[in-house]
């Protein structure tokens, strides 16, 4: 196990932990954490197809993300699982064309899904800042601090699940 | 390396479902009406156009590759039915 791996899981025990009370928070840090956990357990067995099978955990935890999703703030995790995705099926494609770099592959993975963790894990504190942000503060400290009203915001309905 | 015919169409098959699964995920369809007519086409244009994709695409000619070229054509199709749809729907208007 590499600092990286133990910084990742690090994140999210100390993210789900601060945010045990909203078990919707818990559930995105598992889903992500779920998703790279397995596919860094596949890829260091040396398992066949380790490309396949990391883009298929993504493709699985972001469609369960997506039915049970509530609030803007999860499609958003829902968008960075399929960024994950499609980091996959690029370089899956590309191995076959240009033989891109696998470091690059591999850190833009474990890159997207620490900013995910922190951005889930870190979320509520938003609130916190807006509390304590003065009427002058700058337009990008205000903006900034809106951004949690707009994220708690619910989503609208699972459009395909309408008849 | 040559396939048999059971073979080839499991590996379309296989190829085509994930292709539509993969298309789900980044083109969420508007209803449940359209999910399956996307869905529908998707598998049937995975089964018949992967030897297309294969043309086009060279990733080679194992079982995975041609369940490869499936997912593509799956996932070209399921966009390509969404477009016919919005198309047809601003002609009506």
């Amino acid at each position: 196990m590499q600092w990286y791996h133990t910084l990742i899981f690090a994140v999210a025990i100390g993210g789900a932990s601060i945010n045990l009370k909203s078990w919707r928070t818990v559930f995105a840090i598992s889903l992500i954490i779920g998703s790279y956990g397995a596919s860094v357990l596949y890829v260091n067995n040396s398992l066949p197809y380790p490309i396949v099978f990391a883009g298929a955990c993504d493709a699985a935890f972001a469609f369960v993300l997506y039915l049970v999703a509530k609030f803007k703030w999860e499609i958003l995790v829902f968008n960075v699982l399929r960024l994950m995705l499609l980091v996959n099926i690029l370089y899956g494609l590309n191995v076959h064309f240009f033989e891109p770099s696998a470091m690059i592959y591999y850190a833009s993975l474990e890159l997207i899904t620490l900013l995910a963790l922190i951005f889930i894990g870190g979320r509520r504190y938003l609130g916190s800042v807006q509390g304590h942000v003065h009427s002058n503060a700058g337009w990008l400290v205000r903006h900034f601090c809106s951004l949690r009203s707009s994220l708690e915001a619910k989503r609208e309905s699972a459009p395909w699940t309408s008849v | 390396m040559m396939m048999g015919i059971s073979e080839a169409v499991a590996a379309k098959l296989t190829g085509a479902f994930s292709g539509a699964f993969l298309a789900l995920i980044f083109m969420v369809p508007k209803s449940r009406f359209d999910f399956f007519r996307r869905l529908i086409f998707s598998i049937i244009a995975g089964v018949v156009f992967a030897p297309v994709s294969q043309h086009y695409i060279a990733l080679g000619d194992t079982w995975v590759d041609l369940a490869a070229h499936a997912g593509i054509a799956a996932l070209a199709s399921w966009w390509i039915v969404g477009g016919f749809v919005r198309l047809s729907q601003t002609w009506k208007k």
